[in-house]
């Protein structure tokens, strides 16, 4: 799968970054867009600094702890994001009302268990902005939802010993009051 | 590697060159440091907790066949980190009982948010303390199962807990999450609710200067004092240790006065000063700071470092004789430094209010007569309220270095249009101010107010309390908090501060607007 589309942003170099997945996928990307990801940009610039003389930026990047599935969401993602900001340059709120309208609809889209592995991926490669937007997301998915749901939300079974669970709800009975099921 | 905590970030280039392969040291070392940054103490253990949730995560999700977990299995060293400190990331954009629900998820989370009160999370999100419900007040006999609403702000929930303590007591926000209550036995307690950590404090009986005519012990409850705030907190609840150097101001009697008492003092002492009538205190640089009262309501806060008079106006049929009342004088006053013998440029000012009010006074009985009748002559749009009373805007002024030449005074105020990231709590408690972008829920500029127009409860149908909600700087507009009705003549809602106590496993609340930073 190979990811070529317009420069999102004009004033951005037309270099182009390769980055391998763990899954050897191999995605073409703008600079401008592979920057916005600190891990990328760290290697980058170390790489850089390394071959100074060299001058070629067609080094590939793997990125063994990320898969092409994430990675092809976090690029689009990024793209959009560049777009909108180059767009509202001079107007935060407006970049704020576009921004917001995205990210709306851009959850329409992604399944919970993607969120997690676009979390993952998030993180990895240091992209702050999805990372804090993933978060947010989760955490106003499982807000005021019950126990169980953050469970099966998030995967994750009860170790608890017998007991333990309950004593623990009975301690704080009125946080798990009210509490949507689903 | 590169990594990431919260919204600090850490870059640290190891060997860039092994950046695509596993590097188990690099990892920990990384681990480690993200951690250390805010507190030195989590290293490579809650790297397991963080991992094994994680990958149990990984197991039951339905995105992954076997030979997928095996592979993750096999690449953990890299990703240890990840899972925890994504986990607080996510964790701190939620409000304290969805922490406790979260914690009740599995073991290892449990023990990760035992550890919240040693990580960055954003202080807790102010709790609005409901009135006493009218129902139970009947009741009387009943008393051990007195509960009291508190309602989140953030998500809209109403708690019960079973505060007998504070059952028919007229309730203060102090600071620090504690509680000043009344009874009608005219005996002060601090309370720390919850935690249920109670100070008696002297009796009303100890006040230098009490009413000169004879009061009812319901009328000196509901009266006596106006305004409470605690230099620090008396008792930590977190460590449980008692902290002997505080001090207790109040803004008491009839004249409004200021008096004080500490640990081991029997009695109030006065602050003697020719200045009467104050209508707000707040701790300041540890200096006290005071304003003068008149019947637009003012308040001081302390707001990251700088001081702040809040000025609330009110109108509806009570007031609506004051909507001519320009303040714009207000901006210009210079005042001297924030000391107790402050402000002698603006008690000028306050002090020819006085005969105004007390013909305001008057005339608010006036209007109880004619409550019914719907004549609303409020000029500022609000002809529909029904109410008495009722807030129409605020203005702000900031504390700054007078640098104008030739003038006699340090300080002047000057005039804010923005709080900035800022949420400001202001009404029967003592004043707050919070940074909102660090509290999911609560609005950036705007200030929340609950209603503290004591004088005029009695003067209202159901009781006080309606006057309450959310005022926004950018467009000054109101709007409601609590959509329900909580009124009481004695006490209305305040503002309470609910945050996680380690030690004791339970949750304190209490006044919010007495936060310190």
């Amino acid at each position: 799968m190979s990811n070529q589309s317009e420069s999102p942003n004009p004033t951005s170099s037309s270099n182009k970054i390769t980055l391998k997945t763990s899954d050897n996928e191999v995605f073409e990307v703008e600079e401008a867009v592979a920057m916005k990801f600190c891990t990328v940009k760290q290697y980058f610039d170390d790489e850089n600094n390394n071959n100074v003389t060299s001058g070629t930026s067609t080094t590939l990047i793997p990125l063994p702890n990320v898969e092409s599935h994430p990675l092809a969401i976090l690029i689009t993602y990024c793209k959009k994001h560049l777009e909108i900001k180059a767009n509202n340059a001079d107007n935060k709120k407006e970049m704020e009302i576009d921004m917001e309208h995205y990210e709306r609809e851009f959850l329409k889209n992604v399944m919970p268990q993607e969120l997690t592995e676009l979390i993952l991926a998030a993180n990895y490669l240091n992209f702050k902005e999805a990372l804090d937007f993933f978060c947010r997301a989760v955490a106003s998915a499982i807000q005021n939802k019950s126990v169980e749901y953050v469970r099966k939300f998030f995967g994750l079974e009860s170790d608890f010993k017998p007991g333990e669970e309950e004593k623990l709800r009975e301690e704080f009975a009125w946080s798990f009051e009210g509490v949507d099921e689903d | 590697m590169v990594t990431s905590f919260g919204t600090k970030s850490l870059s640290l280039s190891l060997n860039p060159t092994s950046l695509p392969r596993s590097n188990p040291n690099s990892i920990n070392f990384s681990l480690h440091l993200i951690l250390s940054k805010p507190q030195p103490l989590l290293s490579l253990s809650l790297s397991h907790l963080g991992l094994k949730s994680a990958l149990r995560g990984v197991s039951n999700s339905s995105l992954f066949n076997e030979t997928k977990i095996q592979k993750w299995i096999s690449k953990m060293s890299e990703w240890a980190d990840l899972p925890c400190d994504v986990f607080f990331q996510i964790m701190c954009r939620l409000c304290s009982d969805d922490t406790i629900i979260s914690s009740a998820v599995c073991k290892s989370w449990h023990l990760l948010l035992k550890s919240v009160e040693k990580l960055p999370l954003p202080p807790s999100c102010p709790w609005l303390m409901l009135a006493e419900e009218s129902k139970q007040s009947e009741k009387i006999n009943d008393e051990e199962s007195r509960t009291r609403g508190f309602f989140n702000l953030r998500n809209a929930k109403v708690h019960y807990f079973k505060l007998p303590e504070v059952a028919g007591r007229r309730c203060f926000g102090a600071s620090f999450g504690w509680l000043l209550t009344i009874g009608t036995d005219l005996q002060i307690n601090l309370l720390h609710p919850f935690s249920k950590y109670l100070l008696c404090l002297p009796p009303i009986a100890t006040f230098c200067c009490q009413y000169e005519f004879k009061v009812t012990p319901e009328r000196l409850r509901r009266m006596f004092l106006k305004k409470v705030v605690l230099s620090r907190s008396p008792w930590n609840p977190a460590t449980r240790e008692c902290d002997c150097d505080w001090v207790v101001m109040v803004i008491y009697g009839e004249y409004q006065q200021l008096a004080f008492t500490r640990p081991g003092y029997k009695a109030w002492v006065d602050i003697t000063n020719t200045q009467k009538r104050y209508a707000d205190i707040a701790f300041y640089k540890e200096e006290i700071n005071l304003k003068i009262q008149i019947h637009i309501q003012k308040y001081i806060v302390e707001s990251s470092g700088d001081l702040l008079f809040v000025t609330r106006f009110r109108g509806g049929k009570f007031y609506s004789r004051l909507n001519d009342y320009s303040y714009e004088e207000d901006s210009d006053s210079d005042t001297d430094s924030g000391s107790e013998s402050s402000d002698e440029d603006s008690e000028d000012d306050f002090e020819n209010e006085d005969p105004e009010n007390v013909v305001e006074d008057e005339d608010s009985e006036n209007a109880v007569e004619d409550e019914d009748s719907k004549d609303e002559s409020d000029e500022e749009g609000f002809a529909k309220n029904d109410n008495p009373y009722v807030t129409i805007g605020f203005t702000v002024h900031k504390l700054t270095r007078c640098t104008q030449e030739g003038s006699i005074f340090k300080y002047k105020w000057v005039k804010v249009d923005s709080l900035g990231d800022q949420a400001l709590f202001v009404g029967n408690s003592s004043s707050l101010s919070l940074t909102a972008s660090s509290l999911n829920g609560i609005k950036p500029n705007c200030i929340y107010f609950t209603d503290d127009d004591l004088f005029h409860f009695t003067c209202t149908r159901n009781g006080g309390g309606f006057d309450m909600g959310v005022y926004r700087m950018e467009d000054a507009i109101i709007m409601p908090h609590y959509s329900g009705q909580s009124l009481s003549f004695l006490c209305s809602p305040l503002c309470a501060r609910i945050r996680i106590c380690k030690t004791t496993g339970c949750y304190i609340a209490g006044p919010i607007y007495g936060y310190s930073p």
